[in-house]
């Protein structure tokens, strides 16, 4: 008996000391660094400083800037992927023949390594050369190429982009699958009805998978507030700053300037982001879940 | 009947043209890329732009995979390649390994801290990665894993191993009970059961799982960037990033040559478990 009760710990010992080690004590450390001046160039830092490294951070004249540009980033992205994720999974859901192919293929942007996704759209967007301003230029929307990646005022909106060509697909099968699980007798009636199709996806498709659509907005904000390599690998947080989101800011803070207690502190202020964030979905989860 | 049938018509016209540019959108970058690295050199600045290269050639390829020198520095591409392969592989086997052992024990027995201890490690999933770059390079310096290939394996298997437990829980819970109780009535010891039994039966699930962390550690990029210092060590989306970096505009086929070369097993394995991968998805991040 008692080896029977032994066994099931011993199966979950290895993932539990792996878990713990690499992910449950960094949560700690990170904000243990966060209250130390570590600086790596400069030997005998990282001692207790209590919040000094915060002020210090929150003072940077770049904060203000990158805490702007995250939620400018986190807003945008996740309101364009889920709309355009609504617009295609709604188009995939039916059954038409051209969807077959569309569903085929459709999950490579989201498969396909971020580093490459931003490779390809870096050399796409190039003011010179690039083929986004070629085709707008022969399609007369332009006179010139625009760098798009090389204006402070452009390159956010550029990115943004990118991010949602990324994360549309899946967002798009998803719903789709979600759309298909609307009972087709509630359709079938409203069209006796007399229902428009434009009334048919407002009235009854659209509030039928709101709990869906809600769990894609947190999942999405997610994918959002992680994303590095994609800005990362393009302007590296430039031009002038006008780039960097706090994961790009930690990285360059921690392993271009070597300060890791700042980048400690960044970490720490990131994660009480996304902790509002989880909180504030979860009470509109709640009301949700009461009307 | 006539203004019928022409509506008809009109609206399947427009609902294949809505596709069609769907479908273009979501194509044509990666088309691009895979044009680009088939263009000779001069041909990347012709002005107007080049759809199809007058003369396709694999140039680029091998440029990145033979020769492979840019300013006294060699490009290694296979190497790069091989060094990826090396990590995810290993570090599939451990979270299959380890995964499969910890979601047989969370599906099978009623022991205590049994739903506790799954929440908890699902809900590491939440936390943002690049927040936990700082104490984790700090870590991996201290162990003396830094400028590894195990130490990288060790941190891509941490944060694999959440979703492969979960997962391979809810494919050790999908086989009967049953089936296994007749085989230890039938003399089979637990762990022979286990092992000859259960396992066949959740094979293709727990497979499913493994290209998907496969996949993911086969395209990861910070961690990898921070771990790794020497050349010789560095795996393809870090050296893909160098490219980048190289290169830049004026050899982006090259940077396309490496990209295909890239994508390419990972497009197999797509093609090969799409609709597992959905389904993981879907387990993993939408709790039941």
């Amino acid at each position: 008996m008692g080896k029977r009760l032994k066994l099931p710990y011993i199966f979950i010992l290895p993932t539990f000391i792996v878990v713990t080690v690499l992910i449950a004590y960094p949560i700690f450390d990170v904000i243990r660094l966060s209250f130390t001046d570590l600086f790596l160039l400069r030997p005998g830092t990282g001692k207790f400083v209590g919040l000094r490294t915060y002020a210090k951070t929150l003072s940077d004249p770049v904060f203000p800037l990158v805490l702007r540009n995250t939620i400018v980033w986190m807003a945008l992205a996740t309101i364009l992927s889920i709309g355009f994720g609504l617009g295609v999974g709604y188009y995939l859901s039916f059954d038409w023949k051209i969807n077959k192919v569309l569903r085929a293929v459709i999950l490579l942007p989201w498969i396909l390594p971020p580093v490459i996704s931003a490779s390809i759209w870096q050399w796409m967007m190039h003011s010179e050369f690039g083929v986004i301003n070629d085709i707008l230029v022969r399609l007369r929307f332009l006179e010139d190429g625009i760098a798009w990646l090389g204006e402070p005022k452009l390159a956010l909106s550029a990115l943004i982009l990118v991010m949602v060509w990324k994360n549309v697909p899946m967002l798009a099968i998803l719903l789709s699958a979600a759309f298909q699980s609307v009972p087709a007798e509630l359709l079938e009636a409203s069209t006796i009805d007399g229902a428009t199709e434009w009334q048919k996806f407002r009235f009854i498709s659209l509030p039928s998978i709101s709990y869906t659509l809600l769990i894609l907005m947190v999942i999405v904000s997610i994918w959002n507030i992680q994303q590095f390599v994609i800005i990362w690998i393009t302007t590296r947080g430039g031009p002038i700053n006008s780039t960097h989101i706090f994961p790009t800011y930690i990285y360059e803070m921690a392993f271009t300037n070597f300060r890791f207690g700042q980048a400690a502190a960044l970490s720490v202020i990131t994660i009480g982001i996304l902790m509002i964030i989880s909180v504030l979905y979860l009470i509109l989860f709640r009301k949700e879940a009461r009307s | 009947m006539q203004k019928r049938k022409i509506r008809k018509l009109s609206k399947s016209i427009i609902i294949n043209l809505i596709g069609i540019i769907i479908l273009i959108v979501i194509l044509f970058p990666l088309l691009w890329v895979a044009i680009t690295s088939l263009k000779a050199h001069d041909e990347l600045f012709a002005i107007p732009i080049k759809y199809f290269p007058d003369n396709p050639t694999i140039q680029s390829y091998k440029e990145i995979f033979l020769k492979g020198y840019w300013s006294g520095q060699a490009l290694l591409w296979h190497r790069y390649l091989l060094n990826s392969l090396f990590v995810s592989g290993i570090s599939t086997f451990i979270v299959l390994l380890f995964g499969s052992m910890a979601g047989y024990a969370f599906s099978r027995f009623d022991f205590k801290g049994n739903k506790i201890l799954l929440s908890i490690l699902i809900l590491t999933r939440m936390l943002p990665g690049p927040a936990l770059m700082v104490p984790i390079y700090v870590m991996i310096s201290n162990y003396g894993l830094h400028d590894t290939l195990w130490g990288l394996i060790l941190v891509y298997s941490a944060f694999g191993l959440p979703l492969t437990t979960w997962l391979c829980a809810g494919f050790f819970k999908s086989v009967p009970k049953e089936i296994e109780e007749a085989a230890i009535v039938d003399g089979c010891s637990r762990i022979k059961a286990l092992l000859y039994v259960v396992l066949p039966l959740a094979f293709i699930g727990i497979i499913s799982v493994g290209a998907y962390h496969f996949v993911g550690s086969w395209s990861e990029f910070a961690f990898a960037s921070i771990l790794l210092e020497t050349q010789k060590i560095r795996t393809a989306p870090v050296g893909l990033g160098d490219f980048i970096f190289l290169f830049g505009a004026s050899y982006f086929n090259r940077v396309g040559a490496a990209a295909v070369t890239m994508a390419i097993p990972i497009t197999v394995i797509f093609l090969f478990a799409q609709r597992h991968f959905v389904r993981g998805f879907l387990a993993g991040s939408v709790k039941e």
